[in-house]
């Protein structure tokens, strides 16, 4: 239930993402100052802009806070959203606290798209969308299908199966990858950046292509709620209640599957967000998903946020790609959360 | 069922490879001790009637003793393969990596792997007098081959104009063509005099080359990079000198807006340059100073370093390399 | 209401047959004990009854239609289950766990009724769960939880209640409490009862219908003191018991001590 109380808590936090944002564009290694990165958000808000002067700003100082920064904040909370969201989901089909959206093998799968297309040197874009990034979400549905096909059964798909799946063909093709890197030599360290997870290239477009897909799927997590709580309580009780299991897992496991693919077309291979974001929130607010959908969303821009402006400022000017800032937050404090609930995990 | 079958044909597909790769390794071995014993025999045989050829430090403070002038010569480094040729010695050429792609002979001559990855059977079936190689090449490799009983010879030096004479020098000597190495040697020397001195006293312009962005990452030439030297002897300002490993901020890049950029001459990467989120948005851009050049000739230390140089000048000062 | 009949019954694990032919139905009486060894088909024969497994059509019938042919939600508001192990890591409180049986009623854009709450305080007066309302489920002993599936299977507000070994890993004071409490549930709310039971003495105790399957058929059906013999039992699951009898008309089966 979302109570009132709740509610507040909710507005409140959504402020307080709001603000971060503000806040992180202020921040990076170009020389701009705070007041002066302020002014220039401000000017692009409707209403405020009409009280804010911008003429003696540097046209760079726009071009930075404007094409560089917000796109890539935004694009780094779009992918927070997606992965935290999809991570939700993904812990409520398996019944399993660990799982993460990488589980059915979409970062495997999306890291040999990538490779492929690095490799064969194809560099021209479509319909505005580089060939890398058509070739990881490619890369990671097809592996997906491929996952669940195997794991298949009569029509239905036992969740141990799909677990050994999507472990499987993810060595095979972390392996294949290996493999590829070796008779490429020259071509290993655009491979090894794209994996790191990167949202250095965010343009507003990439922001557009992937705001519409994140959306829409996780207003469709939201509309499970519901069920996603009583399929936790066991798949055939599920059934017993009247849930429809099997076509709601598919459908999930699907949107989900889409969402995280899109972003880590986007951005490469990001991990820790999807499983720690609402494992850590499970254990804050609790398992009704009516009330951790929300939270998990809010928390996993944050959580994004936050580790893209560290990535952009721990080593100026050099830049650390994200995906290893949020190992190297996220894996501490798992463990942090693992010890901390030794005893109720048990 | 289908599925228990194809992977059942999986696992018995990998284990009869894995057994005939096997028998393929003990096979070489016992050829390669084979061949060993004859060449220490044979170099035993020969140091005791006549004086060696060359006596020689390479570039890693090893000595190395060459019986006779090497005629077979296994390069691994495209720098090597392009100083080989260039000194008149291509002919001699039996090995070159597959990213030696300089000058167009060469590709006639048989791959032996990648910079990292040399296939050692390759190299001892080719039967070379040595083996030139340079940076990237693993020690172990090293101690393998010569353990065969063939001489390598480390061509490294300090990353500089004069590391690169030094280099084209080292192989000159190993290969008795050290006349034509002084010619291009001298002739590289006067280029790089000729840039100096007409870019001198005037103003600097300021400059960004380009090695990966985008998606690839936003890589440069830092100031702890040989190519960051060229570009300030070209008379340019590197944007990116402050910066060390490579790396750059995309935000820096936009804040510095340098005039002049300068790419490898892809057309692809040209494209994919100007279309690219914040380097689209710069003055360079806009103003058509993007400029491709061979990168064969900015990041090979060979000979066509100094038409590099020539080249990075005549972008960064158009007005005053007018011929 | 709640009248079942069943007819052919089979069900098969790959080549292995569970359930052969078997046909029964359920009479007017509301305390129904499935009991059997291990392995003779009591749990796959409530599992098809849930329709947990796939079924054929005209096999089983509620109320004289074709239990196949029920939406599932629809059946959820008439068949409500008490499965063996209550598997729940995630700690939602107990009325959060009962408003669960009301899935089948609740619609997606309304949401739960004032009518939802209302029944599930009701159901958990019954089970005398109302003081651990808003306690987490993980926190319960044993019994309390088993009581709080059944509050959720009672909240489903069914006309049969299907529970599979519903006290097998409690003691034996809570082994009683529940099961009084599921006979007098079945008796107040005219609920039919069907329980998968090990311990034949409470089969004889409470219920008056008692299934005894051996190897997937029906080997004898009606009250439990006419099933429940020295011979059916020695037949069934090759053990020698005494019958004894108490109280004028209950009966008692002991292991003698061999």
């Amino acid at each position: 239930m979302i109570t009132k109380n709740n509610r507040k808590i909710i507005g409140l936090y959504t402020v307080v993402l709001f603000v971060i944002i503000i806040l992180a564009s202020t921040i990076g290694v170009a020389d701009i100052t705070f007041s002066d990165a302020l002014r220039i958000i401000s000017s692009k808000i409707p209403f405020i802009k009409t009280f804010v002067n911008i003429e003696n700003i540097k046209a760079s100082s726009l071009l930075i806070v404007l094409n560089i920064r917000l796109p890539r904040i935004i694009l780094a909370g779009i992918v927070g959203v997606a992965l935290a969201s999809s991570g939700v989901v993904f812990q409520a089909i398996f019944k399993n606290p660990m799982a993460d959206p990488y589980i059915l093998g979409i970062s495997s799968g999306a890291a040999f798209g990538a490779t492929l297309v690095i490799i064969f040197g194809i560099s021209f874009s479509f319909l505005g969308l580089s060939m890398i990034s058509i070739g990881a979400f490619l890369g990671a549905m097809i592996t997906t299908f491929l996952v669940y096909n195997i794991a298949k059964l009569n029509n239905r798909t036992p969740v141990i199966t799909l677990l050994l799946s999507g472990i499987a063909i993810s060595f095979f093709l972390s392996a294949f990858i290996n493999l590829l890197m070796t008779m490429n030599n020259d071509q290993v360290e655009k491979i090894v950046f794209w994996t790191m997870g990167s949202v250095s290239a965010a343009s507003w477009k990439s922001v557009a292509i992937s705001i519409l897909p994140v959306t829409i799927g996780v207003s469709i997590f939201v509309f499970f709620s519901k069920e996603l709580n009583v399929i936790l309580m066991g798949e055939e009780t599920a059934q017993n209640l009247g849930i429809n299991v099997e076509t709601i897992r598919k459908l999930l496991l699907g949107v989900a599957s889409i969402v995280s693919a899109a972003v880590v077309a986007v951005s490469g291979i990001i991990g820790f967000v999807g499983l720690i974001v609402p494992h850590a929130m499970r254990m804050i607010v609790g398992p009704d998903h009516k009330r951790l959908f929300p939270y998990t969303i809010i928390s996993g821009a944050v959580f994004m946020i936050v580790a893209d402006t560290i990535s952009r400022i721990a080593l100026n000017p050099t830049e650390i790609p994200i995906g290893v800032i949020t190992s190297l937050i996220g894996a501490p404090y798992f463990i942090f959360l693992l010890v901390k609930n030794k005893k109720i995990l048990s | 069922m289908w599925k228990k079958f194809f992977m059942i044909v999986l696992v018995i597909a990998l284990g009869v490879s894995l057994i005939g790769c096997a028998d393929e390794v003990s096979d070489t071995a016992e050829e390669t001790a084979e061949a060993t014993e004859e060449v220490i025999e044979s170099e035993e045989s020969e140091v005791e009637e006549n004086e060696p050829y060359l006596v020689f430090t390479d570039g890693m403070d090893r000595e190395i003793v060459l019986a006779e002038e090497p005629l077979r010569v296994v390069s691994v480094a495209p720098s090597i393969t392009e100083t080989i040729f260039a000194i008149g010695a291509g002919d001699r050429l039996i090995g070159r990596t597959d990213y030696c792609n300089y000058p167009d002979a060469s590709q006639n001559v048989e791959s032996i792997g990648s910079l990292q990855e040399v296939n050692i059977e390759k190299i001892s079936e080719l039967e070379p007098d040595i083996v030139l190689a340079s940076t990237h090449f693993k020690e172990e490799t090293l101690n393998k081959i010569e353990s065969l009983g063939i001489p390598v010879a480390m061509i490294i030096s300090q990353e500089s104009f004069d590391g690169v004479y030094k280099n084209i020098e080292d192989i000159a000597t190993i290969l008795n063509k050290k006349d034509k190495a002084n010619i291009i040697i001298n002739d590289m020397k006067a280029s790089v005099e000729y840039v100096k001195s007409n870019v001198e006293g005037i103003e600097k312009k300021s400059v960004y080359y380009v090695i990966g962005y985008g998606e690839y990452g936003d890589f440069t030439a830092t100031g702890d990079t040989f190519i960051h030297q060229m570009l300030e002897i070209a008379g340019g300002e590197n944007v990116a000198k402050d910066a060390t490993g490579w790396k750059f901020s995309l935000e820096k890049l936009v804040e510095s807006d340098p005039e002049v950029i300068i790419a490898e001459d892809n057309p692809s990467i040209i494209a994919g340059i100007k279309e690219a989120n914040g380097y689209k948005d710069l003055s360079a851009i806009k103003n058509g100073n993007l400029y491709g050049i061979n990168k064969g000739k900015i990041e090979l230390m060979g000979p066509r370093l100094a038409d590099g140089l020539e080249e990075l000048a005549k972008i960064l000062h158009p007005e005053v390399f007018e011929k | 209401m709640g009248q079942i009949s069943i007819n052919n019954l089979n069900h098969s694990y790959g080549q292995t047959q569970v359930l052969k032919d078997i046909s029964i139905d359920f009479n007017d009486d509301r305390f129904i004990t499935v009991v059997g060894p291990n392995g003779s088909g009591k749990t796959t024969f409530i599992k098809k009854l849930l329709r947990n497994y796939s079924l054929n059509k005209k096999t089983i019938y509620l109320d004289q239609k074709d239990i196949v042919t029920y939406s599932s939600k629809n059946y959820a508001t008439k068949v409500a289950a008490v499965p063996q192990n209550t598997d729940i890591r995630y700690d939602f409180t107990v009325e959060e766990i009962v408003l669960m049986g009301r899935t089948p009623y609740v619609e997606r854009f309304k949401g739960e009724t004032t009518n939802d709450y209302a029944i599930v305080n009701r159901v958990l007066e019954e089970t005398d769960l109302i003081s651990l309302k808003d306690r987490s489920f993980l926190t319960l002993s044993g019994g309390e939880k088993q009581r709080v599936i059944i509050a959720r299977a009672l909240a489903q507000e069914p006309e049969v209640l299907i529970l599979d070994e519903p006290i097998n890993h409690l003691d034996i004071s809570h082994k009683v409490k529940i099961m009084k409490l599921i006979k007098k549930l079945s008796v107040e709310k005219e609920i039919v009862v069907i329980t998968i039971l090990h311990d034949l003495n409470f089969s004889l105790k409470y219920s008056n219908q008692c299934i005894l399957l051996k190897d997937g058929k029906i080997y004898n059906n009606g009250h439990p003191n006419d099933v429940l013999t020295k011979k059916n039992i020695s037949d069934v699951y090759d053990v020698n018991v005494e019958i004894l009898e108490y109280n004028n008309q209950e009966k008692l089966i002991v292991l003698p001590i061999a």
